[in-house]
């Protein structure tokens, strides 16, 4: 059985982990990026944020002090076993997170409608909930946001658009955000289904590893051409002017009926993501 | 070609106005943090209203930089970490504050907006972005926790003077000329958009 207490905690630190930690595959990308570079000065920017992300690690400390909000997405196996309440879990994980993590957290679960801060609010933290048949356990993908790369997400509902106007509103979107969010980024896109299903694959494909196949052949065809694209607008490293823009980005699609949404987000460079499984035997694997 | 600056606090005006886009610069000396906007707020009112302002800004750094310190309990305070936010959020009170207080820089990341670079080029004060989430080997560079005031307010929005060695690399995202690195950027990205379609058009496998 996988219990109330288990996954309190596990949600709690995987939010921990996330905001200490880059995922492997972004290191690589760095990595990466960092070594093909003609830019020197986003050469330097590049470095920088390496060194800071392994001292981070090292030390256990944040890699950015804006922990966004907690968000995560949870694929539930149809033979999983609960013993008590599973949604309290994840909000109880957070308000023992808020107490136990050192330093504090900043204040930052915002009310829309008044502006107060606090550590609590409606609907916090943001969890989507998914069903795996026949999986014995359930998966945990931790990704949080906050307002830095948050706010230049964007959605345009297009009525039979062609793939060029799908790249065009793409590339305006990342052109719009500019410097803005903290680059180079981990790009997100959802096409088609409804406007909440677009959404929604966007940040899904941002948690796909990076270096991974896209399934659909068009797609990965589209994310291979717009990411050298992307590349090639020239903002580089925190807007330092580089070759260095995006460190990926990850399409997705739904079937649907002519009217396609279109929705395009954004991960800054820490490209915050945990993930691990819980099992019915209480076993845990922390999967990154 | 971009250069690497190391500047001390309090600045030099001459030194400020040798800072070009795209450069970077470390800095030495003490800057002023606070992420918070109730306290842009409120430093607004003190100038609107003809308060002394509880430090001193003149030819100094104020910074839209989040700090936590923590106090000990020997009195000694220990800052945990500092960490820059999104600087056009303060666009309401940045103009009033360079124009009023004799700063000669604001850091934050980003970039600011219109009215900023226009009160940044009237009145000799440059933008300095931090590199965002490298908040651990950016915090390294703080010395000593030097002043806070306005205690009232959450930890990370109390004003704040710090002492930094080294602090860096920043980057020179608004001149005293009023250049501004990341609307340059953008256009460039404009002017280039319409090459980069025809290149996305030319490689697009044709439809089955």
């Amino acid at each position: 059985m996988i219990s109330y207490d288990a996954i309190k905690r596990l949600s709690g630190d995987l939010y921990d982990w996330s905001l200490k930690k880059i995922p492997e595959d972004t290191k690589v990308r760095l990595a990466e990026a960092e070594s093909m570079e003609t830019g020197a000065n986003a050469k330097k920017v590049l470095q920088f944020m390496i060194h800071s992300a392994r001292v981070a690690e090292e030390e256990g400390r944040f890699l950015c002090s804006d922990a966004g909000v907690p968000v995560y997405a949870v694929k539930v196996g149809s033979q999983a076993r609960f013993e008590g309440d599973v949604k309290r879990a994840f909000s109880d994980g957070f308000d023992e997170l808020v107490e136990r993590i050192d330093p504090p957290l900043l204040r930052f679960v915002q009310n829309p409608l008044t502006n107060e801060r606090s550590f609590k609010g409606k609907d916090m933290p943001i969890v989507s909930w998914d069903i795996i048949d026949g999986a014995d356990y359930m998966d945990i993908t931790c990704s949080p946001k906050a307002l830095g790369s948050g706010r230049w997400a964007a959605l345009e509902i297009f009525v039979y658009p062609s793939l060029e106007d799908i790249e065009k509103y793409i590339m305006d979107t990342v052109i719009k955000a500019g410097s803005q969010h903290c680059p180079p980024v981990m790009i997100g896109v959802g096409i088609g289904g409804s406007f909440d299903q677009a959404a929604k694959l966007a940040k899904m494909a941002t948690l796909r590893p990076m270096g991974t196949d896209n399934p659909e052949p068009i797609l990965a065809d589209m994310e291979k051409r717009l990411f050298k694209a992307i590349n090639k607008t020239g903002f580089g490293p925190m807007g330092q002017g580089g070759d260095t823009t995006a460190l990926g980005i990850h399409i997705d699609y739904s079937a649907g009926h002519g009217f396609t949404p279109v929705a395009v987000c954004f991960n800054c460079w820490i490209n915050r993501r945990t993930r691990a499984r819980i099992y019915n035997d209480g076993t845990i694997d922390r999967i990154e | 070609m971009s250069q690497t600056h190391e500047l001390t606090l309090p600045f030099k005006a001459e030194e400020i106005e040798r800072l070009e886009i795209g450069d970077l610069v470390f800095l030495t000396g003490e800057i002023i943090v606070t992420v918070g906007l109730p306290t842009h707020k409120r430093i607004k009112a003190f100038i609107d209203e003809g308060k002394n302002l509880p430090l001193d800004f003149d030819k100094g750094m104020l910074c839209q930089v989040g700090c936590y310190v923590e106090e000990r309990d020997d009195g000694t305070r220990v800052c945990r970490y500092i960490n820059p936010s999104t600087s056009t959020r303060f666009e309401p009170y940045l103009p009033t504050i360079i124009g009023a207080t004799g700063i000669m820089a604001v850091g934050g990341k980003g970039g600011v907006g219109p009215d900023t670079i226009k009160s940044m080029r009237e009145n000799g004060c440059v933008y300095l972005s931090f590199v965002g989430g490298a908040s651990a080997l950016t915090s390294e560079a703080v010395r000593e926790v030097v002043d806070v005031v306005w205690e009232d307010f959450i930890p990370q929005f109390r004003l704040t003077r710090l002492r930094v060695e080294k602090l860096g690399p920043l980057n020179v995202g608004v001149d005293v000329r009023g250049n501004c690195l990341y609307t340059n950027l953008q256009e460039q990205a404009r002017d280039k958009l319409d090459d980069l379609m025809e290149e996305l058009n030319q490689t697009r496998p044709a439809s089955p």
